[in-house]
């Protein structure tokens, strides 16, 4: 026996209590081949355990799974119709409440699953079936039912179902309809609709009432919110009639809860509407944005996926309708016509249209925020093409600076290194004129009595002199400089086939970055390559979906007696080789 | 209206826990303070297993941000607050929230305010909605986006730390033993429907769906006629 915090006031009794409980699960004939294929149809024991669990370590020895799963025991099928068969969820026996819950489940290939179960004892009452237990008896087989059909769905069923119903999908509402063949203690059905505490207790189960009759067979109906009690002497008659009805209102459910999501999608979008006003203040905004329209992107597919199951559904039960309200007997009629089937399934058709709409108009506006985002990402990205481009710039603005100081000094040492050449040759002859033979200058002996010869040997030496010099400065510059940058700006349309070959046949590819924007496909390849055997690292910027080469910068480390000339060259040359320019 | 009710103890304490969390405003800069609907539910749900009222509660599916959670709610509870309304004793706000899920508000009226309350229900409802340490109004505390996170009941008082969980989420398992019941379903398929099919096997596949159509027509007329004879309404 449970122990419940609550002393119930048991006014209310049902006797032979069935319960059938409606669902609606996108799905289609290719799902319910594979359902029939999970239950083994075709296999001679049709008896089996089943679980959600996913192997994702195919390769291992043994599995440790939940204690909690279902046994399933197939009766009836068609492979790509229906497939009738008993549950049972088999849980760890750590709790003093006994349940013994057998479950009789129907699945059809257009989405109605009919969970039914009769009762046979509720709380060790075998006769009376208390009205104050049986939400608690529904809470378990709701969420008993989900976990079941959850097993049995494939992973693209449940996230289809997750979308709408979210975290808490175990808990989604389905449509429960109480059957039964007497409500006691009264024999009239107002008696239990006192607005007080009767109705109360009814409330429990169906929450709030939308309509009742009693007919003159006695039959009773109340149709509420969130439920149905039918009570009847001759059920099995109109059971094709309450299974009409319930999967109708299992997709009104269904319905209810994608309308819902709409509404959050938007929400979200409005999200990302205010956090793409603050691109230029938070930086991690657009990435953030980014992932989120991707999310929602990702659910507007699934959503109009959905909107496809529905309407084939749809189409299905009111062609199915249609059929058997021809052959109804005149009781199935009367209730049929109570229970309203036919304008449900035109309602849930209106609003199916209506979603459709809705769900059009949610594209447009994704697809406004989409090219509003590729905006405000075009003008990012032109900020920084500009950026790199001013820096590439001012960068070669100094190298021009730089070389002209260079130069300036070059001029320097070519005046210095004449002097000190023409101190050098004085210091070695000594002094010297041309007006006295004996004060020409010599050499090591050897007497120059030609001025314009002697001029010629200064002119010799001062030159040798420079020449040294200015190889001594270069090699200690190169020995200095560790690395050398060269930024080569192409903007050229290219084969992209010849430049793929050029970047496999050439280069030593470490790390690729791809952007994508709506018309272009940044893509940013970080590379090495030899060159003259010096270490040269690549960053290529290119389009690898319209054939743009963009940029490439290279850094090269200890680049020694190569100039600049020398690498950009190579690499053009490397370039033309493969025809990769247009 | 009004004056058809008749106030029970049950009314007069849910009356009296209302206004003990809410406020009317009486000049232009003061704000009115109103009770969530879930917090009251959740209040309602602590006084019912304290037998303070003497309410029903059952399991009941409600939507929150986070998605469905199942709580112990009192349908009795919720038609004396439809009934207080009705009286006009109890102001409703609808609310939307961040997500446009709809919730309501409560706040006592005036009308409210002039009804006299028993000392002994006032004693029994401050027993349940103030600190036993420190004396203060109790609080929720939980996490609407959560998915199965406890739900706290608080002393908000900053020295105060009193903090218990709330049970309303735990539903009490009764024992029941049931048989699998299948319903006559409008769709009974025969063995003449799964050898029709058979014949559209060859059918090109861009054909099939036009083919599938055609051979339901065709099973549900010869269904309706056969059905028709047996009941005596065929041709």
């Amino acid at each position: 026996m449970a122990i419940i915090k609550d002393n119930l006031i048991k006014d209310v009794w049902f006797k032979d209590l069935k319960i059938l409980v409606a669902d609606y699960i996108p799905f289609g004939r290719n799902s319910m081949i594979a359902i029939n294929k999970k239950l083994e149809a075709y296999k001679k024991v049709r008896d089996s355990l089943i679980s959600a669990f996913l192997d994702k370590d195919p390769g291992s020895s043994t599995i440790e799974i939940s204690p909690i799963k279902t046994r399933v025991v197939l009766l009836k099928f068609i492979s790509s119709e229906y497939s009738n068969f008993i549950s049972e969820l088999i849980y760890p026996e750590i709790s003093s409440v006994q349940q013994k819950e057998y479950v009789g489940v129907s699945m059809s290939h257009f989405g109605r699953i009919i969970l039914g179960i009769e009762v046979q004892s509720m709380e060790n009452e075998k006769e009376k079936f208390y009205l104050d237990y049986i939400p608690r008896l529904l809470t378990d087989i709701n969420e008993d039912s989900s976990r079941l059909i959850h097993d049995l769905l494939s992973i693209h069923q449940r996230m289809l179902i997750e979308l709408i119903f979210g975290k808490n999908y175990l808990l989604r509402q389905k449509y429960p309809v109480i059957i039964s063949q007497e409500i006691q203690p009264y024999n009239d059905l107002t008696s239990y609709l006192d607005g007080e505490r009767k109705e109360n207790e009814i409330k429990q189960i169906i929450e709030y009432i939308e309509n009742y009759k009693e007919f003159n067979n006695g039959d009773k109906i109340i149709i509420g919110t969130q439920g149905t009690i039918i009570t009847s002497k001759n059920i099995k008659e109109i059971e094709p009639v309450i299974v009409q009805f319930a999967f109708a209102r299992a997709i009104t459910v269904f319905l209810n809860n994608y309308f819902s999501k709409i509404f959050s999608i938007i929400d979200e979008m409005k999200q990302i509407n205010a956090m793409s006003e603050q691109f230029g203040i938070d930086p991690r905004s657009f990435t953030e944005c980014q992932d989120k329209m991707t999310d929602i992107a990702a659910q507007c597919t699934l959503m109009i996926e959905l909107c496809g199951y529905l309407k084939n559904s749809l189409i299905d039960a009111m062609y199915e309708s249609d059929q058997f309200k021809t052959i109804y007997t005149d009781r199935q009629a009367e209730i049929a016509q109570f229970l309203d089937i036919e304008n449900i399934l035109h309602s849930n058709s209106s609003r199916l249209t209506d979603i459709i709409n809705l769900i059009h108009g949610l594209e447009n506006d994704m697809s406004n925020l989409k090219s509003q985002i590729n905006v405000i990402q075009e003008k990012r990205l032109q900020q920084i093409f500009k950026g790199i481009k001013d820096t590439a710039q001012i960068q070669r603005r100094m190298f021009r600076s730089n070389e002209r100081q260079e130069n300036k000094i070059q001029i320097l040492q070519i005046i210095l290194s004449g002097s000190l050449a023409i101190e050098l040759l004085n210091l070695i002859v000594g002094d010297y004129n041309f007006r006295n033979s004996e004060n020409y200058p010599s050499i090591f002996g050897l007497q120059i009595s030609n001025p314009v010869l002697w001029f010629l040997i200064n002119i010799g030496l001062w030159i040798v002199l420079v020449y040294l010099v200015i190889k001594l400065m270069k090699s200690m510059t190169d020995k200095a400089v560790d690395t050398q940058n060269i930024f080569l700006n192409y903007d050229r349309p290219i084969k992209l086939d010849n430049f793929s070959k050029w970047l496999e046949s050439n280069l030593e590819i470490i790390s690729v970055e791809t952007e994508q924007l709506e018309n272009r496909y940044l893509k940013t390849t970080i590379a090495q390559m030899l060159i003259d055997g010096r270490d040269v690292e690549l960053s290529i910027v290119y389009d690898e979906k319209n054939g743009y080469l963009y940029t490439i910068s290279m850094e090269i480390s200890q680049p020694k007696t190569k100039d600049k000339s020398y690498y950009e060259n190579y690499i053009n040359r490397s370039l033309r080789q493969l025809d990769v320019f247009k | 209206m009004a004056q058809n009710f008749e106030l029970t103890d049950d009314h007069l304490k849910l009356l009296y826990l209302i206004s003990k969390y809410t406020r009317t405003a009486k000049r232009s800069f003061e704000k009115d303070k109103w009770i969530k609907e879930f917090t009251l539910r959740a209040l309602i749900y602590e006084g019912i297993v304290n037998n303070v009222f003497n309410y029903d509660y059952s399991p009941m599916s409600i939507e929150m941000i986070g998605g469905r959670r199942i709580l112990n709610i009192s349908q009795d509870a919720e038609d004396d607050i439809a009934d207080l309304r009705e009286m006009k004793m109890l102001d409703c706000l609808r609310l939307s929230s961040t997500n446009y899920r709809l919730t309501n508000l409560y706040k006592i009226s005036q009308e409210g305010m002039k009804v006299e309350i028993p000392t002994q229900f006032k004693e029994q409802i401050d027993s349940l909605c103030k600190c036993p340490k420190c004396g203060s109004l109790l609080e929720l505390e939980y996490d609407p986006t959560g998915k199965d996170d406890p739900i706290y009941i608080v002393c908000k008082t900053t020295d105060c730390l009193f903090k218990t969980i709330s049970e309303i989420s735990e539903i009490e398992d009764i024992s029941y033993s049931t048989e699998p019941y299948f319903p006559a379903t409008p769709i009974l398929i025969s063995e003449e429907h799964e050898e029709s099919k058979k014949e559209i096997i060859e059918i090109k596949f861009h054909e099939l769906i036009e083919a599938q159509k055609q051979l339901f027509r065709n099973y549900y007329h010869k269904k309706l006629q056969g059905i028709k004879k047996k009941s005596g309404k065929g041709e």
